[in-house]
């Protein structure tokens, strides 16, 4: 009996994961070296080599690096959680917000921007809270010996759809005062600081970690529970162990862009797509095509109407979704 | 091979993060630069205390209704709101002046590489959202708030003293406060007519509250808003749902209807809704015909220096005893 030593995939994961780097260090650079005002390459290598108070400096260090910076870690905290919650709830349609974070935190920043607009600064921290607050709520509710995947997603809807009708009550009733949330609901990055990447950056690194040492049971967790605990995995602790890993990036992630959707839900397609559904290849992957994208997109979306900004969140939703379908029509024809 | 390039992978999302942390200790370092000699604090409409200059060279405004304000009072900016919202002569002025995007949504890049010295926005969060960048740059921020008439003379008042004009801007003040004062002696001893305030498109409609802009010079001219009695919010909204029913059984005197677009023919179609509505057919105002479109320029967006205008108009169709002798 001859043993497979090499997965025939593997020069093709090779491929990927490079190619998928290489572009994610172009977006950074482009998006550093592009904007509404011009910079040379020189004044990009001053801001490192020899700060000055100038506006190139300004502009490149407090505006452009902490906003690639922060796109890049929303990128992949939203990639990460969707490729999780995907994995765990055995559905391709979950994604980050199927969890409740979306609709929480949206409630949360909505009400703090609308009836208290002065304390604005708290959005991103209240946007967390809430999102955090949401996921809890619904994993009380799915809660059944273990978090139960369908209970999960149907207690997601349900709490969606309440948290929506507050959205919309709020909107309703300080119809005058929307337009200042209107930026937020869409999902973007316009105005990000250090402030927001300091935010998120924890949770990418929890998310990193957490990754690394839970492929192993999400690719049990695939094959059905009667399997998983056959391979001797505690199915209820790694699923809720796993489902928390996602709200918390899933939440990090809403708090600092907003309500940027598509992202969970079509990178681990794609990744899937690409190089197979073993997580070990799939979470990477997915965390280094997640942050290419937001932060391409988010280049593109702050140029082409310059000085207009386009929310990021607007622009994926309209260049996404058709790649997405030629995809989706590409991988069935196979 | 596979295992290796996985391996690689995750070390550079790692190498990403440890950048990112780099950056953030690096980041407390700033450069110290503007320290401009006359510099003095004042309190925003949001309630931030913010240090401003006393003369400030290079303002950039943010919103037109600010901008219109601020030009009323000699003042010149660097950068300006892309809007069409202007009055003529505004419009004209700052024809050459850089645009920095629209109110909601302004360029950052363009705003710092402008190198103002102030800033004057909006209280609304789209603003807020500018200030952490703003410090790190050193550049002041007002977020100024226009909702009333008294907000119109204090800010006239407040951005005199930033021009360094304070004679020009007391007689812009003078001059709004003589046509207030006159329209309001006219208007004095006259009935009070119940009146509702609709603001809205074809689909979604509103009734303004005493907080509203509008609401506030109806109520000046002591006219009885519907809304403001059956307001229950504490009087914290400019704007409530609109109830069919309860208008109805109010049965005002006059209405009023303010748009979302200049334009007439949707104007047209939104009144004809309006006064057509089964519920409404009735009403006192539909059938003595006092159903009043007030004009966008005036009551869209803040009047700012019109707002002698604007107190004008309402009077005329408050008061047609009055102003039509």
């Amino acid at each position: 009996m001859r043993e497979l030593t090499t997965d025939p995939r593997a020069g093709r994961r090779t491929a990927i994961s490079i190619s998928g780097l290489a572009a994610l260090v172009a977006a950074l650079l482009i998006g550093i070296r592009v904007g509404a005002v011009p910079v040379s390459m020189g004044d990009i290598w001053h801001v490192f080599s020899a700060p000055a108070g100038n506006e190139a400096y300004q502009i490149i260090y407090n505006i452009r690096v902490p906003r690639v910076l922060t796109g890049a870690l929303t990128g992949i905290n939203l990639a990460l959680a969707g490729c999780i919650l995907q994995g765990v709830l055995r559905n391709p349609l979950a994604d980050p917000g199927i969890i409740g974070v979306s609709a929480g935190a949206g409630l949360a920043a909505m009400a703090v921007m609308i009836l208290w607009p002065g304390l604005t600064a708290l959005v991103p921290a209240v946007a967390f809270a809430g999102a955090l607050m949401a996921a809890g709520i619904v994993f009380m509710l799915s809660w059944d010996r273990g978090v139960q995947p369908l209970r999960l997603i149907l207690a997601g809807v349900a709490l969606a759809a309440f948290f929506g009708g507050g959205m919309s009550g709020l909107m309703v009733f300080h119809s005058d005062k929307v337009q200042g949330a209107v930026n937020w609901l869409a999902g973007g990055f316009q105005g990000r600081s250090w402030d927001h990447v300091s935010m998120i950056l924890p949770y990418s690194c929890i998310g990193i970690v957490g990754a690394l040492l839970s492929y192993r049971y999400l690719n049990a967790l695939q094959l059905g529970d009667d399997i998983a605990k056959g391979l001797g995995i505690k199915v209820e602790t790694a699923r809720f162990s796993l489902v928390a890993l996602a709200a918390l990036l899933a939440a990090s992630a809403v708090s600092v862009a907003g309500l940027l959707g598509f992202v969970g839900l079509i990178i681990p397609h794609i990744t899937r797509m690409l190089v197979g559904s073993d997580f070990e290849y799939l979470l990477p992957c997915a965390a280094v095509l997640g942050a290419t994208l937001v932060v391409a997109a988010d280049t593109v979306a702050r140029t082409v109407f310059s000085p207009v900004e386009v929310p990021v969140g607007i622009f994926m939703a309209f260049l996404g979704a058709p790649f997405f379908i030629f995809l989706l029509q590409r991988g069935m024809r196979r | 091979m596979s295992q290796h390039s996985n391996r690689i992978t995750f070390g550079m999302i790692g190498l990403l993060l440890v950048v990112s942390i780099l950056f953030l200790l690096k980041g407390q370092a700033q450069p110290a630069d503007n320290q401009a000699p006359a510099r003095y604090q004042v309190t925003d409409s949001a309630g931030r205390q913010v240090e401003i200059p006393r003369r400030p060279q290079r303002v950039i405004v943010l919103n037109a209704s600010n901008l219109e304000l601020f030009y009323a009072v000699g003042g010149t900016v660097v950068g300006r709101p892309t809007t069409e919202a202007l009055p003529e002569a505004v419009k004209a002025a700052v024809r050459q002046v850089p645009a920095i995007g629209i109110t909601p949504n302004p360029n950052i890049e363009q705003i710092v590489a402008l190198r103002p010295d102030l800033i004057l926005g909006v209280n609304m969060p789209f603003h807020h959202n500018l200030i952490p960048v703003l410090n790190k740059a050193g550049i002041p921020i007002l977020l100024q708030a226009l909702e009333n008439y008294q907000q119109i003379i204090d800010t006239l008042h407040f951005y005199g003293e930033l021009t360094g004009q304070p004679e020009q801007a007391a007689a812009v003040i003078a001059g709004i406060e003589a046509r207030y004062e006159t329209v309001v002696k006219n208007t004095k001893n006259h009935p009070a007519p119940k009146v509702v305030i609709v603001w809205g498109s074809p689909e979604s409609f509103h009734m303004a509250t005493a907080r509203s802009f509008t609401g506030d010079l109806v109520k000046r001219l002591g006219a009885v808003n519907v809304a403001d009695a059956g307001d229950h919010s504490g009087g914290q909204m400019g704007y409530v749902p609109l109830s069919m029913e309860y208008v109805a059984k109010q049965n005002p005197d006059k209405i009023f209807l303010i748009t979302h677009s200049p334009d007439e023919k949707t104007n047209g179609k939104i009144r004809n809704d309006l006064v057509n509505h089964p519920a409404w057919r009735g009403l006192k105002a539909v059938a003595t015909n006092q159903v009043h479109l007030l004009p966008y320029n005036l009551f869209a967006v803040n009047p700012g220096t019109q707002v002698g205008e604007a107190l004008t108009v309402l009077a005329g169709f408050l008061y047609p005893e009055v102003t039509q002798p």
